[in-house]
């Protein structure tokens, strides 16, 4: 009898413990935090650099190869810049993407604040200027040279706020949810 | 190595013991984890084919919650299979860590160890996308993690972390991809435990029919007694909240959310390093490594029991080629894990490993008996060195130690009847704590039913006895052998008391005028 009641036990003991171990109350965000994210994807303009070969460097050259203009294609960079309050949080360069380093760029920072209401400032600027003869390039779906967002955001406890652009309007959007 | 083998050992010996009082060795789940992983498996695959007709990938969070609304099927089944894979982790945890403290992971058995590692790893990975299927608080996190960790793969010119910001909704090929993952995964199991078991004979794949069905019914039951949580719904512009998350899927979470990514990969393939490569660190230095089975060939008579006993299919037979006709059995050592399993097959005792054919066993038992001299009112115990027995003497009773039970030849036992010995009291593991796999079940069809090399007619099957005691069960075996030292006794003054001493009658009788 007593080996039964022991059994029993042990055998609900262990589904119990199997039970608990399947929900064990989590909480990973620690509480009383929250984000800014910045997020898109952006086309920029196609750059190329064109120079002319000096008269050794043609010598040198296989007489069918010996073209004297040379130019190297690719997609023009941008810089950003995040102002949080009076803090500049990000400012770097953001390149094309991709191995060969010809896909659109993209922007991807998450940047953990205390909630609380801020004055964010983020600048998008385009850093090599597109020749005026060349400005076919910039087409319709590249984005603009320069974006710029600033506002007054504020961050609730738990929520994220994100920047991201808007490629139909070309600007930078802020989505807020509460 | 050998210290944590020993620790682990300790451990599991003790947690044995107790299983075997409550359940009994039949019973005792700890001895079927590896089969029980095995029928959870199933039980996955059932429950799963049930929830898949009513999963959407257009709409995962609120199908799954759809399904533990409906209190009939929808809630049991999720429950059912969610309580499965959790048991089925702890199974396969219980599996390795035994096979790993007994030194079953090397040599011929590292295959079977290094499709385990590969077997667990597809168990966790199988859980991770089917915990992003649900998309709740636990999916949201578990995914993001899954995505910062691929991040740094160059895989694509875009981290993929950037679907998780909240920029816009999860596209449906997401989930489509992550559902495929999780229908794949459990194919890949199904072959993988295949090559798992290729190496054994009589995989022990199914347990007990009494613990196949408790083991269901009890998840059934705790399946409708409380039900698989539904945590919040995932938002991707909202930090995780607080939520229930499973330890057995998500234990690396905190870990890997604190942790830079890149001390994570190196943690993960260390960790997974390790673990595949226990066949390395955990095999003995080559002095002290078991050496494989060898056939005497010329003496073979060709009739095939030990092909038939060996527990890891490493003999076959062979048509002889010196002329005389017939079969002649070869051992494959490279599959030999010298369980000498077949010394006890062999009745002409010519196969075995080497010093511990059936002829080394009778030029030791000779020795042994001549020492220790039993008489008709002594127990001697012939006891695994693995299991409870593993000892010189026994409560005054002399101890005749043997690798496995399952190896001793049965003339060894008649040897010790026949030297005077009262009783003789096999000590072995129980049937599915064999080191050997099959040594317990071969000794009682030898001993008891007539399997070849049997027990001959001749031994008075009262003098031999066979008690199950693993390595935490040394009050088991000091009870059997004080009980059986009462029968050998009451059989001794039975004898006494019926027994005509005809000689000396016959004697007496000339002698009369
Ligand atoms: C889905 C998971 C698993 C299942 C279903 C499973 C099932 C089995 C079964 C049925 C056997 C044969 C047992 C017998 O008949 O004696 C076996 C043997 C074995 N398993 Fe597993 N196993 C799993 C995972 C693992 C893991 C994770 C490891 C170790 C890392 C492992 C290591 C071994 C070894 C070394 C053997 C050979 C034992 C011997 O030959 O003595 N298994 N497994
Ligand atoms: S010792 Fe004999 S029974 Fe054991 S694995 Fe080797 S050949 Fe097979
Ligand atoms: S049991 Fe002995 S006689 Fe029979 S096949 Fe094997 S080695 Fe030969």
């Amino acid at each position: 009898m007593k080996r039964r009641v022991t059994q029993v036990a042990v055998t609900a003991g262990a589904l119990l413990l199997l039970a608990v171990a399947s929900r064990v109350p989590y909480g990973p965000g620690a509480a009383g935090a929250a984000e800014l994210r910045l997020s898109w994807r952006a086309r920029s303009a196609q750059i190329e650099a064109c120079r002319r070969r000096t008269a050794e460097e043609l010598a040198r050259l296989p007489v069918h190869m010996r073209q004297e203009l040379v130019c190297e294609r690719g997609v023009a960079p941008y810089r950003l810049v995040v102002t949080v309050d009076d803090d500049t949080l990000v400012d770097r360069t953001v390149a094309a993407a991709g191995a060969r380093r010809d896909r659109p760029l993209y922007v991807f920072e998450t940047i953990p604040l205390a909630p609380g209401t801020y004055r964010l400032r983020v600048v998008f600027t385009r850093q090599v200027a597109v020749a005026p003869e060349r400005s076919g390039v910039e087409d319709g779906r590249s984005a603009p040279a320069h974006l710029e967002l600033t506002r007054s955001v504020t961050l609730s406890s738990g929520r994220a706020v994100l920047v991201t652009y808007d490629e139909n309007a070309r600007r930078l959007d802020l989505v807020i949810t509460h | 190595m050998a210290a944590l083998q020993r620790a682990i050992g300790r451990v599991l010996a003790r947690l044995d013991a107790g299983c075997n009082r409550l359940y009994g060795w039949r019973f005792n789940p700890l001895y079927h984890s590896g089969a029980i992983a095995a029928v959870l498996f199933l039980v996955l695959l059932v429950t799963g084919l049930y929830l898949l007709i009513f999963y959407r990938i257009g709409s995962p969070y609120e199908s799954v919650v759809r399904i533990s609304a409906d209190p009939w099927l929808g809630r049991w089944i999720r429950g059912v299979h969610r309580y499965a894979s959790d048991a089925a982790v702890v199974a396969i945890l219980v599996h390795a860590f035994r096979l790993f403290a007994q030194g079953r992971s090397w040599g011929p058995r590292a295959l079977a160890w290094m499709t385990g590692v590969i077997l667990l790893f597809t168990v966790l990975l199988c859980g991770w996308t089917g915990y992003v299927m649900v998309w709740d608080v636990q999916a949201q996190v578990i995914a993001e993690l899954g995505a910062r960790l691929f991040d740094v793969v160059p895989l694509f010119a875009e981290p993929i972390s950037r679907a998780f910001v909240g920029e816009r909704p999860l596209p449906a090929a997401f989930f489509f991809l992550n559902l495929f993952l999780h229908i794949a995964l459990p194919i890949g199991l199904g072959l993988l435990v295949w090559v798992h078991v290729s190496r054994v004979a009589r995989p022990a794949l199914v347990p007990p029919r009494g613990l196949l069905w408790g083991v269901t019914a009890l998840l059934t039951a705790l399946a409708f007694l409380w039900p698989a949580p539904v945590a919040p719904a995932a938002d991707l512009l909202r930090l995780p909240t607080a939520a229930p998350y499973d330890v057995f899927y998500a234990f690396w979470v905190p870990l890997a959310r604190a942790a830079p990514v890149g001390a994570v990969w190196a943690l993960t393939v260390l960790a997974w390093s390790v673990a595949l490569l226990v066949p390395l660190w955990s095999r003995p230095p080559l002095a002290r490594r078991p050496l494989p089975s060898v056939v005497d060939a010329r003496h073979c008579t060709g009739c095939e029991q030990c092909a038939l006993d060996c527990p890891y299919d490493a003999i076959t037979m062979y048509q002889r080629q010196d002329g005389r006709g017939g079969l002649v059995a070869q051992v494959t050592p490279a599959l030999c894990v010298s369980c000498g399993i077949c010394t006890a097959s062999c009745a002409p005792m010519r196969v075995g490993p080497a010093q511990r054919t059936g002829r080394d066993q009778l030029a030791a038992v000779r020795a042994f008996a001549a020492r220790t001299r039993p008489g008709p009112t002594d127990v001697v115990v012939i006891g695994c060195e693995r299991g409870a027995a593993a000892t010189d003497s026994l409560d005054g009773a002399p101890v005749f130690r043997a690798t496995c039970a399952g190896s001793v030849h049965t003339s060894v036992i008649e040897f010790l009847v026949r030297s005077g010995a009262g009783g003789v009291l096999v000590a072995s593991c129980p049937p599915r704590d064999c080191w050997s796999r099959e040594g317990p079940k071969w000794l009682e069809q030898r001993l008891f039913h007539d399997r070849e090399a049997e027990l001959q007619a001749r031994v008075d099957r009262r003098r031999v006895r066979v008690v199950y005691a693993g390595a935490g069960e040394r009050a088991v075996l000091h009870d059997a052998l004080t009980a059986y030292r009462r029968d050998v006794a009451a059989l001794e003054r039975a004898a006494g008391e019926g027994e005509i001493d005809l000689v000396s009658e016959c004697e007496t009788a000339e002698a009369r005028p």
